[in-house]
């Protein structure tokens, strides 16, 4: 992803005082850059409370039983990609892939608008759609950690970050969200879970002339929650869902400074 | 192996995929690209194919017929080392977005890999290029020489292929709810 805009280099404002030294000693690379694009991939096991099978209509009164059933399900990039392009109603190319713009603590936004935002894209990263609404991530730069090293004379930086990280799934196959619904209307299915990990990241940056080079890789893992209406009909709204999940994602990023 | 053999022996294995109700996607014949695999890896096998008892259908993989994993030539703990590993993770992971059968057993076979990072990264991979299909390739790891760190690896994937992906819950959810006269979508 090559993003020709000076403006868009990135301070993780944890380190606000070395940050503004870096500033005000060096105006054009600040200490630890990050790649605000990345290519997302994304793989959970959710399990949800599918159903509890009493002994008998009047099990409750009579000391009966109750069995309770779990239902469980994954999510994969593959399949998640399908299942939003089904709901938008458009043929993805194939390759086609999740980008997640972290501008979260950049000084500017870039051309994707609005920081931590989700968007599906072709292999060549150009955009398909925004789907923020439906999955999206929201990198805690601000608490991040790190070891490494930064080089304030030349811009060099090869460092490995930790940073915790949050996830949101919201789809809904009718009636809009279940969380939303679960407060009050009677009739809606789908999946809404959230949840947080943590990131590990390796970032690697150099400068030669007027060009900056940046690139990173990480991956991250954690836990869900949420619900999985399938319960409706059965007034249980939203059934309570928890699972795990990991990501991965890659950016690159290069612009020159004048 | 001369070229009539591997034709016959492509034939055979047509034959009992067919019967076994089956399209197998042959390996033979083609070599994989020369930047995702050395030319060690190139070379054509003959994939057996069997009919377990039973009566249900599923196509095994010798292992000794999948490709090797790649090996780093260099130092463990170096940077060249580290620099490879990264590579060869970018390329696992790009493998992923494919949906052929080559590209399948180029990523499970590292499972096997000896760099923990690779088999790592081939476990995502697998999971990633979120596929069935291997879950026999998987099966026939398990049954062969493998430790017992690499089998449990191999266990974990089988069981997160077999369970039911989100489109096939939301099918199914769509097919046992249809949506009440109220539902606003």
């Amino acid at each position: 992803m090559i993003i020709a805009n000076p403006q868009n280099q990135a301070m993780k404002s944890n380190t606000p005082l070395l940050v503004s030294l870096a500033s005000a000693i060096l105006s054009v690379v600040p200490a630890q850059a990050t790649v605000p694009e990345n290519y997302i991939t994304v793989n959970a096991k959710v399990s949800y409370q599918q159903g509890e099978i009493y002994s008998g209509s009047n099990a409750r009164a009579v000391g009966g039983t109750v069995k309770g059933v779990l239902g469980t399900l994954r999510i994969s990039t593959k399949d998640l990609l399908k299942v939003l392009a089904d709901d938008l109603a458009i043929t993805l190319p194939k390759g086609a892939r999740f980008l997640h713009y972290n501008g979260g603590t950049f000084l500017t936004a870039s051309a994707k608008g609005d920081p931590n935002t989700m968007w599906i894209v072709d292999k060549d990263g150009n955009t398909i759609a925004n789907v923020s609404s439906y999955f999206n991530l929201y990198f805690n730069l601000y608490s991040l950690i790190y070891e490494g090293k930064y080089n304030f004379e030349n811009g060099d930086e090869n460092t490995k970050n930790r940073f915790p990280f949050e996830i949101m799934f919201d789809y809904y196959i009718y009636g809009g969200s279940p969380a939303l619904q679960a407060r009050g209307s009677s009739s809606s299915m789908g999946v809404y879970l959230q949840g947080n990990g943590v990131i590990k990241e390796d970032f690697h940056a150099k400068q030669k002339d007027f060009e900056y080079k940046a690139s990173n890789t990480g991956k991250g893992d954690g836990y869900v929650v949420g619900y999985v209406g399938d319960n409706v009909k059965r007034g249980l709204e939203g059934a309570n869902a928890m699972g795990y999940f990991s990501i991965r994602f890659n950016g690159e990023q290069v612009y020159f400074d004048e | 192996m001369t070229r009539s053999t591997s034709l016959a022996l492509g034939g055979v294995a047509l034959l009992v995929a067919v019967i076994a109700g089956y399209r197998i996607v042959p390996r033979g014949g083609e070599d994989p690209p020369a930047a995702a695999a050395p030319a060690a890896h190139a070379t054509a096998k003959a994939r057996p194919v069997n009919e377990p008892a039973g009566g249900s259908a599923i196509v095994k993989v010798a292992v000794a017929d999948m490709p090797d994993p790649q090996l780093s030539p260099h130092t463990a703990g170096s940077e060249a080392h580290e620099a490879w590993v990264k590579e060869r993770s970018k390329e696992l992971l790009e493998l992923a977005w494919n949906d052929d059968r080559e590209s399948m057993l180029e990523i499970v076979t590292e499972l096997r890999n000896p760099d923990p990072e690779i088999r790592e990264v081939a476990e995502d991979a697998t999971r990633e290029f979120s596929s069935r299909d291997a879950i026999p390739v998987l099966q026939a790891m398990v049954a062969a020489d493998l430790t017992a760190e690499q089998k449990a690896a191999c266990h974990k994937l089988i069981e997160w292929l077999e369970l039911p992906t989100l489109s096939e819950h939301v099918a199914e959810q769509r097919r046992l709810h249809p949506p009440p006269a109220d539902a606003d979508k």
